[in-house]
């Protein structure tokens, strides 16, 4: 599945995307349920290109819910007390860990009273977890540039080509 | 320098006579500071003995940041290098072959000290400026290109950058490499007169070496496998890549905030971490499964 391939290439940024979210300029301090909305709110440029990610992933993950279904593993849940504007609040993860201890699934539950902390975690529950998996390069659209570090001259790439036949 | 420069300006016209000015600036540059060049400012003091010596005052600048960063990683990033990336085959002649194994290195960092325009050493040391030679010279080129009448442009020195606007006012938009992986994207950022710089220890490699090396430990640094800062110029933008691949992700807060940058760090696990102030764009999907 080519899902697989990407997942097991996706990198976890929770706690710390959505720590770090709370605090962009323009958006009040927030505890991290409500940080994948407010990324949302104060980067409306980008919301597109989020969107087109949220498209293609929803319909991997059709794929991948009936596959998960027959996975067993052991599931932990915890409960968490947050802060909020509105008051403390409480929101619910559901991990599945598998006999390795890897983490196979991760379901935020809301838990929250206050209509506003309510909407902030539908909306977070709705997009967790997030993982970054990167794009291909020619998927992007209107990209001037290419950032990356050097790129190797013709000397050093066949010094490394000598090297290479040596071994 | 050793990579690939390109710069694009967004106006009608770019004569032929203004890019050779640049080009001649930018070769006047690397050999007054590559180490690669036996006659450098870098290469001087190959052979010298301990004592004091006067340099120009860019050398000087550029020696008084790399030992603020030096501070700032406790060591383990040092200019004073050169000597050491020689021993490990990235000499002038480029002679990887004779690359030894890790672990077998032992090597005497050189003490040295900037005091305005006097370098205090105490013996034979090359200095490698290629940790933050890079954004200095990037500023440097945006300057000539403002001073002739190019405002509009970005100045891309194999992947670090310094970018104005456009004629329109839209910004430069950079995607971001996922380091070790070229054709993939992590994430964009939006470059409005700010510097962009990414180090990733894939690009030079050899044997077991690349080209980040720890200059107390002596080995390739391997905790992070990528990192791209933003900041006000490319000149601070690289101090900072540099000094967060060599000061560890647990440095990179107070070195973003010493310099005034914000980071996009990959660690060799895979993880990601963005400062509180990173403005780009991650390319985020939810997914099911993950490593915590």
């Amino acid at each position: 599945m080519k899902t697989n391939v990407m997942v097991t290439l996706s990198l976890v940024v929770v706690c710390g995307l959505l720590v770090t979210a709370c605090q962009m300029p323009g958006s009040k301090a927030a505890p991290s349920p409500s940080a994948v909305p407010a990324m949302e709110e104060t980067q409306s440029g980008q919301e597109s290109s989020m969107m087109d990610a949220k498209k293609s992933s929803d319909e991997a993950m059709a794929n991948e819910e009936a596959a998960m279904k027959e996975e067993a593993g052991k599931e932990v849940t915890t409960v968490a007390t947050y802060r909020s504007p509105a008051g403390d609040e409480q929101v619910g993860f559901t991990l599945t860990v598998d006999d390795q201890g890897v983490i196979t699934n991760a379901l935020a539950k809301v838990m929250a009273k206050a209509q506003i902390s309510v909407m902030r975690q539908e909306s977070f529950a709705k997009d967790f977890p997030a993982a970054v998996v990167g794009k291909k390069l020619s998927e992007l659209e209107k990209i001037d540039r290419v950032g990356g570090s050097s790129l190797t001259t013709g000397a050093f790439n066949q010094a490394l080509s000598e090297l290479k036949s040596q071994i | 320098m050793g990579t690939l420069w390109q710069i694009q300006v967004d106006a009608d016209t770019f004569p032929m006579v203004v890019q050779q000015e640049l080009l001649a600036a930018t070769t006047a540059f690397d050999a007054q500071f590559s180490r690669f060049i036996a006659t450098s400012e870098a290469s001087k003091f190959r052979d010298a003995k301990s004592g004091e010596y006067q340099v120009t005052s860019t050398m000087a600048e550029l020696l008084l940041a790399s030992k603020r960063l030096e501070q700032l990683t406790q060591g383990s990033f040092n200019a004073g290098v050169g000597l050491l990336f020689e021993t490990l085959g990235y000499s002038p002649k480029y002679e990887f072959a004779k690359a030894p194994e890790l672990g077998s290195v032992t090597w005497k960092v050189p003490e040295w000290s900037i005091l305005g325009n006097t370098l205090t050493i105490d013996g034979p040391i090359v200095f490698d400026l290629g940790g933050i030679g890079k954004g200095y010279w990037i500023d440097q080129l945006s300057q000539l290109l403002h001073k002739a009448d190019y405002p509009y442009h970005l100045v891309d020195g194999g992947g670090d950058m310094m970018a104005t606007t456009k004629q329109d006012g839209q910004p430069w938009r950079v995607a971001i490499e996922w380091p070790g992986k070229p054709d993939l994207a992590i994430g964009t950022v939006a470059l409005v007169n700010q510097g962009l710089a990414v180090s990733d220890v894939h690009k030079r490699a050899w044997k077991s070496w690349h080209h980040l090396v720890n200059a107390t430990t002596q080995q390739p640094e391997s905790q992070i496998l990528g990192c791209a800062t933003l900041a006000q110029s490319a000149y601070l933008a690289d101090q900072g890549s540099s000094g967060i691949v060599f000061g560890g992700l647990a440095k990179a807060p107070e070195i973003a905030q010493k310099l005034g940058i914000s980071y996009l760090i990959v660690t060799d696990n895979q993880e990601v971490h963005v400062s509180a102030s990173w403005s780009g764009e991650l390319f985020l999907v939810k997914g099911k499964r993950g490593v915590f």
